[in-house]
């Protein structure tokens, strides 16, 4: 397998300055490396708030990263210019999670699925009519629906017509952010199965960004878990999923409400994610962890191998080892 | 027969849209009995919500909206009362928790001016009662800093703190039924579990009743004891939630639990059911679930399936169930 995309320690920070207040740092995305190879399908998983798409917007370059390298086929795309970008653009798309939101309510689908080959201008336009065609046809759409507007469609037609748009240009590379999430339980299964269908049939390489574990265990190779902008558990999705490390990975799986499974009786007193980085340098997960203990905030914690290819960030694991 | 609380029969609703009448529930009848947890289950456009909001009577149209049935709390019909008489019993003895508690809470008051004001206009107590029974309340569904949240504006609390003040307040007159409208939904999964299991404590503490309505079969076999699953408007099964979830009869049960991604397998098929929900408004003759069903019969595009009535009072509307009987 090649590695596609190669982050190494891609870091984010946003300054909040505000009149009064001290300026802050946020750090949405804290040194994530992480590689993509062809074919496979990476999940990111997380709460809200844990950098998960800052990341996607940082893989697309939307957003320029404050450090580190970000490698597109070997090429570090980090620092580029928008000039520079431009011909690299089709090659990494992405299917927004609001089919409601992300799609011109002015366009037709035909005018939907057309624009971003009229914006590379590499396709005259019969070949843009029959190319609109059959993508819409790939996407289990069909001719008549080339000239409906956004609203007649259903919400998984519009997944489906958000899906045609980005594979337009024959990208290599799809980012899904939470294509799923606003979908009913019955129509996500069609999607989820089209885009499983579309890998197998065009070799498409996936990051699919969500919160729902569940889903992201049917659909990835492999899982990145992320907490405040860290990655603090990355392996193959059945060892995450069902042998996790980290004390975080664990809580998380233990909340997914599974049916048959009873609700768990931990504690009732209100927690939320919460950024120990504040009080020193170390574990951010040390005010919620269960097993915190005080050398979790003496030193760097960093992401190592545990097993082959199961990498954790916790010191717990590091000292057992 | 036990007692009910609240005694839902053949209730049918007209509402009015885009200038003309349709019909978005057909026919419900359920009961909810003292101390139970109901689940409501279905995906979007079900009538999982009209349902909720024609029990607290805040369908728009009010009451004329309502063109059958009877909604009977603690054996007084609803349907007849009058709106002053509603406004009485809707946050005293039924409330109701909202999916998004931003929308829910006035953004320019504080939480315990809102607290204050819910408690005052039902109960004949002093200002300082009121905040002492406030703070009391925000303590028991366990959140940590009450004084602090008490004065807080909606805006400076996040996401699950929010909804702990909705419940908090939402069991300030102790009502005896609480309807709680996809109270998870906007939240993390492990907020999710928090507030799950305080609405089972807050439930076990006071004896009151919930119907909880969520689109997600994992959260209601977690937290209901019986469940009444919805489409287009109708109740298709309804019974024990162990059974309908581990042992379902109707075939849009089944394709249900079929196309949601189960975290304990590796399996890697999930059977999606074709199609999509029909709109409200759509008028059908049948069954209303044939044209996406698998194991449709003609019947069932004609005719209205007959409601079986299965042991443990297992409640199924399918031809097929019926034929095998």
């Amino acid at each position: 397998m090649t590695n596609l995309l190669e982050l190494k320690m891609v870091e984010k920070y946003f300054t909040k300055r505000s009149f009064l207040e001290k300026t802050q740092t946020i750090r949405a995305v804290d040194g994530v490396s992480l590689t993509l190879h062809k074919g496979e399908t990476l999940g990111i998983v997380g709460e809200s708030g844990c950098g998960k798409s800052t990341l996607a917007s940082l893989i697309l370059r939307l957003e320029k990263p404050t450090s580190g390298q970000i490698l597109l086929g070997g090429t570090d795309i980090a620092q580029f210019s928008e000039d520079q970008l431009r011909p690299l653009r089709s090659r990494i798309q992405i299917v927004f999670q609001d089919p409601y939101s992300s799609l011109n309510p002015r366009f037709t689908a035909r005018q939907i699925v057309a624009e971003p080959m009229r914006v590379i201008r590499k396709w005259k336009p019969r070949e843009i009519d029959e190319k609109v065609v059959r993508l819409l046809e790939l996407v289990g759409l069909s001719k008549e629906h080339l000239h409906r507007y956004p609203h007649e469609f259903s919400g998984g037609q519009r997944q489906r017509l958000s899906i045609a748009r980005a594979l337009t240009n024959d990208p290599e590379i799809l980012i899904l952010d939470e294509p799923t999430s606003a979908l009913d339980v019955s129509v996500q299964a069609q999607v989820l199965n089209l885009l499983q269908q579309l890998q197998t049939d065009l070799g498409l390489s996936y990051i699919f960004i969500s919160h729902n574990l569940a889903v992201v265990k049917y659909v990835s190779d492999r899982v990145a878990v992320m907490y405040f902008g860290k990655i603090v558990e990355l392996g193959a999705v059945e060892d995450v999923m069902l042998h996790p490390l980290h004390p975080y990975t664990k809580e998380l799986i233990g909340a997914v409400p599974v049916i048959g499974r009873p609700l768990s009786e931990v504690d009732l007193s209100y927690q939320e994610q919460k950024n120990a980085a504040g009080l020193s340098a170390g574990c951010l997960y040390y005010l919620r962890c269960p097993l915190a203990k005080k050398h979790c905030l003496e030193k760097t914690i960093t992401l190592l191998e545990y097993a082959a290819g199961h990498q954790v960030a916790c010191l717990e694991m590091e000292n057992s080892k | 027969m036990k007692e009910t609380i609240l005694s839902i029969e053949n209730l049918t609703v007209d509402l009015l849209s885009g200038g003309e009448i349709r019909r978005v529930l057909h026919d419900i009848s359920f009961d909810v009995f003292p101390g139970e947890i109901l689940g409501l289950v279905g995906e979007s456009g079900s009538g999982k919500s009209v349902t909720a909001a024609a029990i607290m009577q805040l369908l728009t149209g009010g009451n004329k909206a309502i063109v059958g049935g009877k909604i009977l709390f603690k054996g007084q019909d609803l349907v007849n009362k009058t709106p002053a008489q509603m406004q009485a019993i809707r946050g005293k003895d039924m409330a109701m928790i909202f999916q998004e508690p931003m929308t829910s809470l006035n953004p320019v008051f504080t939480i315990g001016t809102q607290f204050v004001d819910i408690i005052r206009t039902h109960k004949a107590i002093t200002e300082k009662e009121a905040i002492q029974h406030a703070l009391n309340m925000l303590k028991a569904v366990h959140i940590p800093d009450s004084e602090r949240t008490f004065q807080s504006y909606p805006y400076e609390l996040s996401g699950g703190m929010r909804q702990r003040v909705m419940i908090a307040m939402a069991q300030s007159c102790s009502p005896s039924l609480l309807i709680a409208d996809e109270p998870t939904t906007a939240l993390d999964v492990t907020i999710q579990a928090q507030i799950l299991r305080l609405l089972r404590a807050t439930v076990k503490n006071s004896r009151s009743s919930v119907i909880f309505i969520s689109h997600d079969l994992g959260v209601i076999s977690q937290l209901c004891q019986r469940v009444a699953v919805m489409y287009a408007g109708e109740i298709i099964e309804y019974g024990v939630v162990e059974t309908i979830l581990q042992d379902p009869k109707h075939p849009y049960t089944k394709a249900l639990l079929h196309s949601i991604p189960d975290f304990s397998t590796k399996s890697r098929t999930l059977t999606s059911i074709p199609g999509t929900v029909p709109d409200v408004q759509a008028v059908m003759t049948g069954c209303r679930f044939h044209p996406r069903c698998a194991e449709r019969q003609e019947i069932c595009s004609k005719q209205k399936p007959a409601p079986v009535t299965l042991p443990e009072n297992h409640h199924i509307n399918c031809w097929k169930v019926s034929k095998e009987r």
